[in-house]
């Protein structure tokens, strides 16, 4: 397992005793400890709750602060320098996130790539097949042909499906009809390397569902940059190449 | 109606389904006065989506109703309520009741035809809401539905068109709790009808004529019925909160709170967690053939190495290592899962941390489950498998692992991990109890604190404790004195809650076994629950792949004394059970217990749960015993519902814990069971093949 870069993190307080003894003095306990969570658990639910509503009520009705846009090209020369093995860039707009991934596994065709907090997307031949941690996670993915005909930025029809965990957590297969259709040219550059690329789109549709995946192709297949779909929660994550090889 | 009537309903509906095509269930999220599907007082032909389990509270002078509802299967609706009616009761007081509703949605509507639906309201209890309807249920336009039906009973006593089925007996409810057959679609029946138009998503307009008469409302001056017709409002808040408005009979207003929660639909996506460690792959046997050597068989370092190595990245995951057993071509792992509700995503983790930690040549991985000490079920897997369908669906490697019992296993070679055992936990926390129902305040509760400690000396032999101290609460200024005629060995539950502060809420000795293949046993002594202590044994029969368990237990206890702490009452009996339990498929599961109760009585409960994939269960129970209806009082048998959830369900975070409620209208003695911590059945049943199967999806998560 290689070592994850340690870009932010954010921390999630456990119920205290301290907390415990001043909601008694209060005389309204609503904390709890100790080492047997089956006990302490629902308390620190109703806690995490409290604050919940707490943060709801009383930040300001103001949108928040439009983020400062994250200098993308910034953060990758900060993960470069403290990460040795492969990394790409990760921005998933439904949930605001910008990340740096870097490799955690690669099984054959299969790679892992995990953030800092080990949130993972998982890629065959540079095509979405799962992500974890995130909620309303991609569990899996078939996709027939399409990461060849993608590597040789070849047009063609065929079908593909993903696999999500409904409400209940039970695996529900969404099979699709999808065409791969070659774009325009497009070069650029990002983290020191410059790209001359190919753009494909691939368009896939099920019952009442259409949704598109571009990828940017370089003419020796690599796969430089692409906006894939996650689901219908999460929506599109935009992938970017930052370094394909281990130091 | 008798049978008659009811053949014909059938015969009719048996016509109208010969021109085929296909039907849509009526659905709809709007609820009437009485918490089901309905216009306003009246009912109509729609269900809620199926598994739907709502609450409403409605209020206006005539009448305070709080439901509880739940949409059993995709037709049949339930509800329970409770219910005051002012004025009405011996001298002028106001009567609190409780009562049961059904709801069947006999058919769906298709061309021209309605849906048509039959409910019953009110059908076991005291009766002052008893009615039983036919009601039909058509969409005009998108936005707009009339319902029309007959109503018997309550909804036949205003603007009757006859008495079809002959007259209605008057209800004998003696002590209540029976359903009233007898009166069933019998009396005058009239004719109700109403519209529903849907302004848009968030609010609908409803208009109903009532056949309801409210004769002893009116008669008791507590309202005044000045017209048959109702309007009101629906407006949806958000997807869970609704609140309806309504002018009810040309004199009240009436207002209503409404709560949907579709266990389908958690308030938090599931996942967030820690993403599982990936598999690492071994490298190629024509490459690197040293690597899958076995020479290390021989090296007394690497199954310790091993061990530790894997104890540690197991217990970031939440998994205990509690033994091991590794070999040349085999591993065992026996895992205390204390963070994944569903087994498999324990199991899929393990698996995937297995393939991080143990030789190459090691090609078959067994990973056990462990409960409170007993080894429970055994997956076998391939690890060819897990590196070849890391990232495929679910099924396939469901197809590949086999499961069975880890007592049929070698079982041979196994070490236990270094400081498992011995093992302590404990918390302070805080705890609230309610008492609901009681008519002269229905709504009581104390909050106080509790502490709690669990020590296991070695697998499956377990100490554990709880004592609790009030803070506030007004359980003790309760008055009331039981007027059970037999003895009391639960209806004193005032005189514990008045008496027993601080108490020793449990201090129990548990010993947890296997004795056999697919046999499991518990002996429990001790302070067994609040108001019993002495020794409790059981044992159950369960294959690991087998839809059917069964079981038995025997208590000797003696009743504890009011203050709860170390003394006992004089009183003493012998309980106990034979059970069986059956996972019928689809979500739904039944449980049967035969035996003697607390009381002495003998008898038998049934239970029947709709059970979710996610961990959701809402079940009904009811107990028969030879106790006569008078000597257990009203409510005539023991009955109530029960509903568990997972806390993982509102947090989207991993967690094993669930919380449960059961509510029972009545507390009285008669079919009243023992409380003991860690019945066998539902401690092992969710690592069994049954449950791991429906959960299964979770493998690769």
């Amino acid at each position: 397992m290689g070592e994850i870069l340690a870009v932010s993190r954010m921390s999630w307080p456990g119920p205290r005793c301290g907390a415990l003894l001043l909601a008694m003095l209060a005389a309204l306990a609503v904390s709890g400890c100790g080492s047997d969570t089956s006990r302490t658990e629902g308390t620190k639910i109703a806690l995490d709750v409290a604050k919940g509503l707490k943060a709801k009520l009383f930040s300001s009705r103001k949108s928040p602060a439009a983020k400062p846009e994250v200098d993308a090209e910034a953060l990758a020369a900060i993960a470069m320098d403290s990460f040795p093995g492969p990394l790409i860039m990760a921005r998933i707009d439904k949930l605001g996130t910008v990340s740096a991934m870097g490799e955690f596994g690669r099984n054959g065709a299969t790679r892992t790539f995990a953030t800092p907090q080990r949130q993972t997307l998982v890629f065959r031949n540079g095509l979405l097949v799962g992500t974890r941690g995130l909620g309303h996670d991609l569990m899996s993915a078939d996709f027939g042909p399409a990461a060849e005909l993608v590597s040789r930025r070849q047009a063609g029809t065929y079908r593909r499906t993903y696999r999500f965990l409904d409400g209940e957590g039970i695996e529900r297969p969404v099979p699709m009809a999808c065409e791969l259709t070659p774009g325009e040219p497009r070069s650029f550059s990002f983290a020191g390397t410059r790209y001359a690329t190919l753009q494909l789109a691939e368009r896939c549709e099920s019952s009442g569902l259409a949704i598109v995946n571009d990828y940017w192709v370089t003419q020796g297949g690599t796969i430089a940059m692409s906006r894939q779909w996650i689901g219908a929660a999460l929506g599109y994550v935009t992938i970017t190449l930052v370094r394909e090889n281990r130091l | 109606m008798g049978r008659n009537g009811r053949t014909g309903l059938i015969l009719a509906a048996g016509v109208l389904a010969g021109a085929t095509a296909l039907a849509d269930p009526l659905l709809t999220d709007h609820r009437g006065t009485f918490g089901l599907p309905g216009l306003i007082d009246m009912p109509t032909a729609e269900s809620a989506p199926e598994g739907m389990l709502g609450a409403s509270v409605f209020r206006f002078d005539g009448a305070l109703r709080i439901s509880m509802t739940f949409q059993v299967t995709d037709r049949l609706s339930g509800a329970f309520r409770y219910s005051r009616v002012p004025g009405i009761f011996t001298g002028g007081s106001a009567l609190y009741d409780r009562s049961f509703d059904l709801h069947y949605r006999l058919l769906d509507e298709k061309g021209l035809r309605p849906a048509i639906a039959i409910g019953l309201r009110d059908f076991v209890g005291t009766g002052i809401y008893s009615s039983e309807y036919v009601v039909a249920t058509k969409t005009l336009t998108p936005r707009l539905r009339a319902t029309a039906g007959l109503g018997w009973g309550r909804l036949g006593s205003f603007g009757s068109i006859g008495s079809p089925f002959g007259s209605r007996p008057p209800l004998d409810f003696g002590e209540g709790g029976k359903a009233n057959t007898d009166q069933w679609f019998r009396g005058p029946v009239s004719p109700f009808f109403g519209l529903a138009y849907q302004v848009n998503d968030k609010l609908t307009l409803k208009a109903e004529y009532s056949s309801d008469a409210y004769a002893l409302e009116t008669a008791a001056g507590t309202f005044s019925r000045d017209s048959s017709i109702n309007l009101g409002f629906d407006y949806a808040i958000n997807k869970s909160f609704s609140v309806s408005g309504y002018y009810l009979y040309g004199s009240q207003i009436g207002l209503q709170f409404n709560l949907a929660v579709d266990p389908r639909r958690p308030p938090v996506p599931s996942g967030l967690e820690t993403a599982p460690l990936p598999v690492r792959p071994r490298p190629s046997r024509l490459v690197d053939a040293a690597a899958w050597g076995t020479d290390w068989t021989g090296d007394p370092e690497v199954h310790p190495g091993v061990q530790s190595a894997l104890a540690t990245a197991l217990a970031k995951d939440g998994q205990v290592l509690e033994s091991m057993a590794l070999s040349a071509t085999r591993v065992e792992v026996r895992i205390r899962n204390q963070r994944y509700l569903a087994y498999p995503q324990a199991v899929g983790r393990t698996a995937r941390t297995l393939t991080r930690a143990v030789p190459p040549s090691v090609e078959t991985f067994v990973i056990t489950s462990v409960v409170d000490g007993m080894a429970s079920s055994s997956v076998t897997l391939k690890r060819s498998d897990i590196e070849r369908l890391e990232s495929e669906g679910s099924l396939e490697i469901l197809r590949r692992a086999e499961f069975s019992d880890p007592l049929r296993g070698p079982n041979t070679g196994l070490v236990a991990t270094e400081s498992v055992y011995p093992r302590f936990v404990w918390a302070l926390s805080p705890y609230g109890e309610v008492s609901v129902f009681d008519p002269d305040d229905p709504l009581r509760a104390d909050v106080g604190l509790q502490l709690s400690g669990k020590y296991e000396f070695a697998p499956g032999l377990i100490l554990s404790g709880a004592v609790r101290k009030k803070l506030l609460g007004n359980l003790d200024e309760s008055t009331r004195v039981s007027d059970s005629t037999i003895y009391h060995v639960r209806s004193d539950l005032v005189e514990y809650q008045k008496q027993g502060d601080p108490g020793i809420e449990h201090l129990t000795l548990a010993w947890y076994a296997r004795p056999a293949p697919d046999i499991y046993s518990r002996v429990t002594v001790g302070y067994l629950e609040r108001m019993y202590g002495g020794i409790s044994g059981e044992i159950l029969w369960k294959p690991v792949d087998s839809r059917l368990a069964l079981g038995a237990e025997i208590n000797y206890v003696r009743q504890r004394d009011f203050d709860e702490m170390f003394a006992f009452r004089d009183f003493d009996t012998v309980t106990g059970h034979a059970s069986a339990y059956y996972d019928f498929g689809k979500g739904f599961a039944g449980q049967i217990d035969v035996g003697r109760y607390l009381a002495g009585d003998w008898g038998a409960t049934f239970t029947l749960d709709r059970e979710f994939a996610n961990g959701w269960k809402v079940g009904a129970f009811a107990t028969f015993t030879d106790l006569s209806a008078a000597d257990f009082g009203e409510g005539s048998f023991d009955k109530g519902i029960r509903v568990t959830i997972p806390v993982s369900w509102t947090t989207g975070k991993p967690s094993v814990n669930k919380v449960s409620t059961v509510i029972k209208p009545l507390n009285r003695d008669g079919g009243a069971r023992l409380y003991v911590d860690g019945r066998l059945y539902e401690t092992i049943r969710n690592t069994h093949q049954g449950d791991m199967q429906i959960q299964w999806g979770r493998f690769w998560r």
